[in-house]
């Protein structure tokens, strides 16, 4: 599978932190969002570990995209929710990446 | 003069719509809490208007930022303090911070967990104004100069975030300031074409100014901030938006005017956004006077 390049958005009120495959990924803030872009060359899956910190009961959002030729970015990863009592959330999840993910999806 | 000035503002925000300044404001724009928001803010207490920008990549440990300002002559909002003059200011300053001090970083990936974090920072800024001095005891004259006052400041701030409802800050340091806000707002006015002899009418031209004795000196301010934000689920009735409130305290070390003042402050936050503050309200008593204050904020985000 050649190279792809993962972008990764975060939205929360304080700092958050995303790694792929283990490596942190430099998220730019701007207001409450943090954006920043990795590229790696993966099997078939990827590691995502994300940790998001804000203040409780404010909404967070994580997207892991691929941008694709025709404007819309594939979706690799995507969570979201309400910051609990403490402030901060995380999570490590493996998904799968496929081979093309701007190919159209099959609808069968 | 004032509502010139909150037009400005307004359209400031329309324009720049990036800033970085704190909304956690007593009344006189003071604060010890220095967030990395981007807004635009206007504190109507203070009748200052400011927009700022702030550079920060999460890997990284350090982050700057800049703000430039300008402020009117007097608060609009002072509810219940008697009116302190002030001449129209303009401004910048510049903060270089270094996140996590004493907290450490999260491990990414862990679960939920209480969030910590702490950053200290060196604010350094530049401010300039122009007025008009009417010495005690001094004949008034046609030919005054004007008094141009420059202010310097450096203050060293802590600030730390933790359990997802606190922020905590100190600030210490040292500011050239002037005593314009004691001296009596006035205008000086000088006889154009007198009226005739018995009459009471005549033209004259006004110059506003200050009366008093003007002194420069070296204040040493120390600011405190215990920002607590109330549960989501508690609002003011009529408003959906999250609930902060603020202890603080504004002191000033200075052998020359040596001073403390202590209040509490309430403010409304975006719900979906609970860094960029709507408004508030402050109250704040100096052993002398009680003052309170309405701070209101129109915050964007790039």
């Amino acid at each position: 599978m050649p190279a792809i390049t993962f972008k990764c958005a975060i939205s929360s009120t304080m700092v958050s932190y995303i790694n792929l495959q283990s490596k942190p990924v430099a998220l730019h803030q701007s207001g409450t969002n943090w954006t920043g872009s990795l590229t790696l060359n993966v099997a078939d899956t990827l590691e995502i570990a994300y940790t998001v910190t804000g203040i409780t009961d404010s909404p967070w959002t994580v997207d892991v995209t691929v941008d694709c030729p025709g404007g819309t970015p594939a979706k690799i990863f995507s969570a979201s929710g309400n910051i609990p009592h403490g402030g901060s959330v995380g999570d490590t999840k493996t998904v799968k990446v496929p081979a093309n993910p701007c190919a159209p999806k099959d609808k069968s | 003069m004032r509502y010139l000035f909150l037009f400005a503002a307004l359209l400031a925000t329309r324009l720049f719509g990036s800033a970085q300044e704190s909304l956690y404001q007593s009344g006189n724009g003071e604060t010890a809490i220095y967030l990395r928001q981007s807004t635009t803010a206007v504190n109507l207490g203070d009748s200052k208007a400011s927009v700022a920008y702030i550079n920060r990549t999460n890997i990284h440990p350090f982050s700057w930022g800049l703000e430039a300002y300008a402020t009117a002559n007097t608060g609009v909002a002072s509810l219940f303090a008697s009116t302190q003059p002030k001449a129209p200011e303009g401004g910048g300053s510049g903060t270089f911070v270094r996140h996590y001090i004493l907290a450490k970083r999260p491990v990414v990936g862990a679960g939920a967990g209480s969030a910590k974090e702490d950053w200290l920072l060196v604010d350094g800024g530049y401010g300039r104004s122009s007025f008009y001095i009417y010495p005690t005891n001094a004949t008034p004259s046609t030919s005054t100069a004007k008094t141009s006052f420059e202010r310097f400041r450096t203050i060293l701030a802590y600030n730390y975030f933790a359990g997802g409802d606190k922020i905590l800050g100190i600030a210490v340091g040292a500011e050239r300031r002037n005593n314009l806000s004691n001296l009596k707002a006035t205008s000086q006015q000088t006889v154009v074409v007198a009226g005739a002899p018995g009459s009471t009418s005549s033209i004259v031209t006004t110059q506003a100014g200050y009366y008093g004795n003007y002194k420069v000196y070296i204040a040493a301010p120390i600011y405190t901030d215990a920002l607590f934000y109330l549960p989501g689920k508690v609002t003011v009735p009529g408003f959906d938006n999250r609930v902060g409130v603020d202890l603080f305290t504004r002191s000033d070390f200075a052998a020359a005017n040596r001073g403390s003042a202590g209040g509490i402050g309430i403010f409304l936050f975006k719900k979906s956004d609970p860094l960029s503050s709507i408004g508030g309200l402050t109250a704040s008593y100096d052993g002398t006077n009680f003052q309170v204050s309405l701070t209101a904020g129109i915050c964007f985000s790039k």
